[in-house]
């Protein structure tokens, strides 16, 4: 790849990159229903990129959860 | 230039970007390692036998051909020259100062503890409109010391690592910190609050960032001796091994014990099944990989099993792309679709569970559904976090332990010994010795957990960001068209997720509908 060439294509990467992190983003932020959906995540503690468990602070400590179900079946 | 033992005249080299290269036949297809003993590459200025020019090749074989494992004398007397044993040797070394940091500390740990060096490890924060909120927060502290103080740790583990296998520190250095910038980069790019609470997390920002750099003004010479994707990574998964916590498999509810040991290993098999004999899929570790992330936990499942098969770097991010892509639409999808349905919340949340991969998504996913799904939910995806330390194992010892040719062609305890990835070792050993302390007691939980979310956590979270910008920058579009070409990877993961859908509402609706009604309630 031409060193000119392929220095204007990542320029219009980086281009891209900042209109939508600079200017499309914030404002998608702002829509009813985006807010509302971050703000319930927010309050609950919960990062929705976690990859395991020990990201998701809620999670911490399992002796703080309730357990999931009885131990033994119903009749 | 490509010479042959025998005459081949269609044989080609791909040219890839250092240190991975691939021997291709004529239909771009890959030639099996054990082919690879009858084929000499030439380059311009020598001529050498090519055994090491094969899959999942690591960066010391390339760079130090002694290294290479297939020399048993190399193995033996030159483990510090392999990326395994680093990893095995930092990710211990991490995790032992971290625990012996909070032992120290003096006085029992108790919720809200500080770890002693938690201040030393940070990443850029979540910002709105600007990124400068992401370094300089209004209502928390700076995480600026923190990122400079990881920054300049791991330059010098990893530099100490690199000049072992044969990199000078005083290049690897400035490419370090290069390499770290664009990490940082990642995760900034992943810390824009809609990006963040839709659940695009940093991976995806890291290989994008590095494929934007190396497919268009490529990788800069000065960049290249960073470029330790293997050591990164896998020095990441011995850290998150000592975030599997084994106790934690059957302290958390028989139904959502049940949904997932029984669920997960059936279609993930399965999956793995029907790449292999329907779709009679190329590769087995993209089926492997893309049937592991798909029926586990998503990313981290996808690294940990794609490092223990020794898959392609484009497989683990192929994989992972098809991931992130399907959790975004299940994660707003699959609530909508249970309110719909008039679901039960807490078969809800255990069908999410079982079935979004990431983790971070499956509790989003729960709490848009109620506090019973989220915890339901949240319970059986921390199950099958857990499970991911068997599998990767388990994937480890299969892979080193399968015959070659045939039945009678099958592998010595020394061949085992050379193909086994010994990271797993550390992964293992570091979910060990967690568990045996955890096993102690809450206190002995606390500790550990103290010494893993706010330490190793941070740092495998850098580590793994570290792992997958060199996999961008080695990676060219052209590698994945590949796999497009003929969709199989995506008909794959539609399959298995649908079979998982499915099969997982059954086992959610038996355990708790059927047999534990009063499960969550």
């Amino acid at each position: 790849m031409q060193p000119a060439r392929g220095s204007t294509r990542l320029l219009l990467c980086a281009s891209l990159v900042a209109v939508a992190w600079l200017e499309l983003l914030p404002r998608g932020a702002e829509l009813p229903i985006v807010r509302d959906h971050i703000e319930r995540l927010r309050r609950l503690g919960i990062d929705p990129r976690a990859k395991f468990y020990t990201e998701l602070p809620r999670l911490e400590r399992a002796e703080e959860l309730p357990a999931a179900g009885p131990l033994k079946p119903s009749e | 230039m490509v010479g042959l033992g025998r005459p081949r005249p269609t044989l080609r080299l791909r040219h890839s970007p250092l240190p991975t290269a691939h021997l291709l036949d004529g239909r771009g297809r890959d030639i099996p390692p054990d082919l690879s003993r009858f084929i000499t590459v030439k380059s311009r200025d020598t001529m050498q036998p090519a055994p090491q020019w094969r899959l999942g090749l690591s960066n010391e074989v390339l760079q130090n051909p002694a290294a290479n494992n297939a020399g048993a004398d190399s193995s033996r007397s030159q483990w510090y020259r392999t990326e395994d044993w680093w990893a095995v040797v930092i990710g211990l070394a991490l995790l032992a100062g971290s625990l012996a940091s909070v032992a120290g500390m003096g006085g029992p740990v108790e919720k809200g503890s500080e770890h002693p060096l938690g201040r030393f490890v940070a990443t850029p924060a979540e910002w709105t409109e600007t990124p400068a909120e992401a370094f300089w927060p209004a209502e928390k502290p700076s995480p600026v010391d923190g990122i400079v103080a990881v920054a300049l740790v791991s330059a010098m583990l990893f530099g100490a690592a690199a000049a072992a296998l044969g990199v000078g520190f005083a290049a690897f250095l400035p490419a370090f910190f290069g390499l770290f910038s664009l990490a940082t980069l990642a995760y900034l790019l992943s810390g824009q609050v809609v990006i963040k609470y839709y659940g695009l997390e940093y991976a995806l920002w890291a290989l994008l960032v590095g494929m934007a750099i190396s497919n268009t003004v490529g990788v800069p010479a000065w960049l290249r001796p960073a470029l330790r994707t293997e050591l990164y990574i896998k020095t990441g998964l011995v850290l998150l091994g000592g975030e599997i916590l084994l106790s934690r498999l059957l302290a958390l509810g028989l139904p959502g014990v049940a949904v997932s040991w029984v669920t997960t290993p059936i279609v993930l098999v399965g999956t793995y099944q029907f790449g292999q004999r329907v779709l009679r899929m190329p590769s087995r570790t993209l089926n492997l990989v893309i049937a592991a992330d798909m029926s586990v936990c998503g990313v981290s499942a996808a690294i940990a099993t794609g490092a223990a098969c020794r898959a392609r770097k484009e497989e683990i991010s192929l994989a992972i792309g098809l991931s992130l892509a399907f959790t975004v639409v299940m994660m707003v999808a699959m609530p909508a679709l249970i309110h719909a349905l008039g679901m039960p919340e807490v078969l809800g949340g255990a069908w999410i569970g079982g079935t979004i991969d990431s983790t971070g998504a499956v509790a989003a996913a729960g709490a848009m559904l109620g506090k019973k799904a989220l915890e339901v939910a949240t319970t059986v995806k921390m199950i099958q976090n857990i499970l991911i330390g068997v599998i990767a194992f388990a994937v480890a010892i299969l892979w080193s332990t399968e015959g070659r040719e045939s039945s009678s062609d099958r592998p010595s305890w020394w061949d085992i010994w050379r193909r086994f990835p010994k990271f797993v070792i550390g992964f293992v050993a570091a979910s060990a010795i967690d568990s045996v302390i955890a096993a102690r007691g809450p206190e002995g939980t606390a500790l550990t957990l103290l010494a893993t979310t706010k330490f190793t956590t941070v740092l495998r979270g850098w580590f793994f960001c570290l792992g997958f910008i060199s996999i961008g920058l080695e990676s060219r579009l052209a590698d994945y068209a590949e796999y497009f070409r003929d969709g199989k990877p995506l008909v794959l993961y539609i399959v298995g997720q649908l079979f998982n859908l499915a099969l997982t509402l059954f086992m959610a609706w038996l355990m708790f509908i059927v047999v534990f009604p009063d499960a969550a309630r």
